[in-house]
């Protein structure tokens, strides 16, 4: 039973090291910030994530096996939200993108940036009365 | 009652060839951060470098059969987070008067 576990805890351990190994590589060799991000979010959480897995299952007590578990969930939970808000931080500020064929939210931009620069104004013509 | 770690040796050296793998992805993604040619790559290796170094630790604790690591791996995924978080909010708004 030992062997068993641990010959599957070491294929989820490589498993996730050339995972992350992967997410590494696309984060060098991709042409364009969105892109090096797809590679980096997704591909970096779940190695680390697979390594977890491996971990808990060689580890001897269960309270190790819940500490592992809240890291891995909170991995799952914070990643996307990081690189969501990367994303949408560099859109705003008009980071380059590579052989654009079609952008879906350019109007969506240009209202958000109306908006903004209406709201500041807003906000300044009411320090100035004030 | 003996652990898998003491009964099955060689796992600590695929732990270790895996130590290796993850620590070669993280200086090709420390070269990123130091050569990148924005502020949005350098935060976004900033954050995958903090993301494979939690790998790393989770690795060695594995190695050592320490457990105490995982304490040290929880907190620098919730400041990695909080990193990215508020490196994402100053990019918004740098620019802005």
């Amino acid at each position: 039973m030992s062997l068993f576990l641990a010959i599957l805890a070491s294929f989820f351990l490589i498993t996730g090291a050339l995972v992350s190994l992967l997410a590494a590589i696309g984060f060098m060799r991709f042409p364009d910030f969105f892109l090096r991000l797809h590679a980096s979010s997704k591909s970096g959480s779940l190695g680390i994530i697979l390594i977890i897995i491996g971990y808990c299952l060689v580890t001897p007590d269960l309270s190790t096996v819940f500490k592992a578990s809240v890291i891995a969930m909170l991995l799952f939970v914070k990643s996307p939200i990081g690189s969501m808000a990367l994303a949408r931080a560099a859109y705003l500020v008009k980071e380059k993108m590579w052989e654009t064929k079609i952008d879906q939210w350019k109007d969506d931009l240009k209202k958000e940036l109306q908006e903004q620069s209406r709201r500041e104004k807003a906000a300044a013509q009411g320090t100035q009365k004030a | 009652m003996t652990t898998i770690i003491e009964s099955e040796p060689w796992l600590a050296t695929v732990a270790l060839i895996s130590t290796i793998i993850i620590l070669v992805s993280m200086g090709m993604t420390v070269v990123h951060l130091l050569r990148g040619p924005g502020l949005s790559d350098r935060v976004a290796a900033l954050d995958l470098t903090a993301l494979l170094l939690l790998g790393a630790i989770v690795l060695y604790s594995l190695k050592t059969g320490n457990p105490m690591f995982l304490d040290v791996a929880l907190v620098l995924a919730l400041l990695g987070f909080l990193s990215t978080i508020g490196f994402a909010r100053y990019l918004e708004e740098r620019n802005k008067p």
